[in-house]
């Protein structure tokens, strides 16, 4: 049995009111949905928000839904178009500042307990992935989802092209390559090299 | 080798110890929150049955407003949802942490217009549910609605079955 027969077999059996199957499904899926939130940097309680609205959207759809192995790409559009929403309707709420080429401010910091527990290698990988450019921080951010997303799915979260995909992530993973090797020699954090 | 059907639904390339690394980190510093995985399972609850379906339609702030446009100048979020039968249009404004909902209630075109007036509408969320009448031209008014996941709930005379909206983040 593939993962697609199984999640075919899971969305029949959520259909008849099966809540295990349906937990089975959340569980397969929920890292997706945070992932992508995360790329469009909501702070928690509202990457929670649009968690539980994607959810709440399935449960209705469940009848509807034509391609059961398709549920993740139709999970990662409905997580893309609330984020956006969440986060321009904050933007107009906060007037822009007037520098507007000056960064975000990082809504999604993490907390300094867990932080702790990295290594000072692994503290600098990470704040200098937090500091690429936003088209490469979104899509690494959204192809770190646990379990590893599909193609279709990250192209669903990003909305863009399949085919692009492949050759924005090596020339991404080049990008943050080179500006840790740059600063590693330079013995200091990883900045803006390029 | 994946044949043509399954190629789009897999990664295309070989890992890369550099993103493995960073999945390992971020399963480390930015997991899915227990909480967030039970709140998606609580979900399955709230599955209506019997009820006609209205979709998000429309949504101002599906299309991103021009650069430099600053906060305040802009027209309030504005969503359509539709069903068969029933229109229904939602000005969302925003006081503090809670929403205000103003609505209007549109009858398909061979349908009678006393069906959008005296309607019960009830808006589902956190801090809910709200229960609402629109007036005798289907205007309603809805306040202190919690930020997160929403929904109206719109019950026309009968024989017209319940309405229910697609649920919206606001």
């Amino acid at each position: 049995m593939t993962a697609d027969t199984s999640m075919v077999e899971l969305v029949r059996r959520a259909r008849q009111g099966d809540q295990l199957a349906w937990n089975q499904i959340v569980a397969r899926y929920s890292g997706l949905i945070w992932a992508v939130t995360r790329t469009y940097r909501l702070p928690g309680t509202q990457a929670d928000d649009v968690a539980q609205t994607c959810w709440l959207r399935l449960v209705e759809h469940l009848d509807r839904i034509r391609d059961p192995e398709h549920i993740g790409a139709w999970l990662a559009t409905t997580a893309r178009r609330e984020s956006l929403r969440v986060v321009r309707a904050a933007v107009r709420e906060a007037p822009p500042p007037d520098d507007l080429s000056a960064p975000m401010p990082d809504l999604e910091a993490e907390s300094p307990e867990l932080l702790a527990i990295l290594s000072d290698q692994a503290t600098r990988l990470w704040q200098a992935f937090k500091e690429l450019p936003g088209h490469c921080y979104r899509l690494l951010r959204a192809l770190l989802a646990s379990p590893p997303p599909s193609y279709a799915e990250v192209a669903a979260a990003l909305e863009m092209p399949i085919g692009s995909i492949g050759p924005t992530r090596m020339r991404c993973l080049g990008l943050l390559r080179r500006r840790l090797e740059a600063a590693d020699a330079a013995g200091r954090p990883a900045e803006s090299l390029d | 080798m994946t044949d043509d059907r399954d190629r789009d639904q897999v990664p295309h390339d070989e890992p890369d110890p550099l993103l493995e690394e960073l999945r390992r980190i971020a399963s480390i510093v930015d997991p899915v929150p227990q909480r967030t995985i039970e709140a998606g399972q609580t979900a399955f609850a709230w599955r209506t049955f019997d009820a006609e379906f209205a979709a998000l339609v429309h949504d101002s702030l599906a299309v991103a407003a021009p650069a430099g446009v600053r906060g305040g100048e802009e027209p309030p979020l504005l969503l359509t949802f539709e069903s068969d039968d029933l229109l229904v249009e939602v000005k969302v404004t925003r006081a503090g942490a809670e929403r205000t909902l103003v609505g209007q209630l549109s009858a398909a075109d061979d349908e009678p217009p006393s069906r959008v007036a005296g309607v019960e509408v009830v808006a589902e969320h956190a801090n809910g549910p709200t229960t609402v009448e629109s007036d005798q031209r289907g205007r309603f008014v809805a306040t202190g609605i919690a930020a997160g996941p929403v929904r109206l709930r719109c019950h026309p005379p009968r024989p017209a079955p319940e309405v229910v909206t697609d649920w919206v983040t606001l």
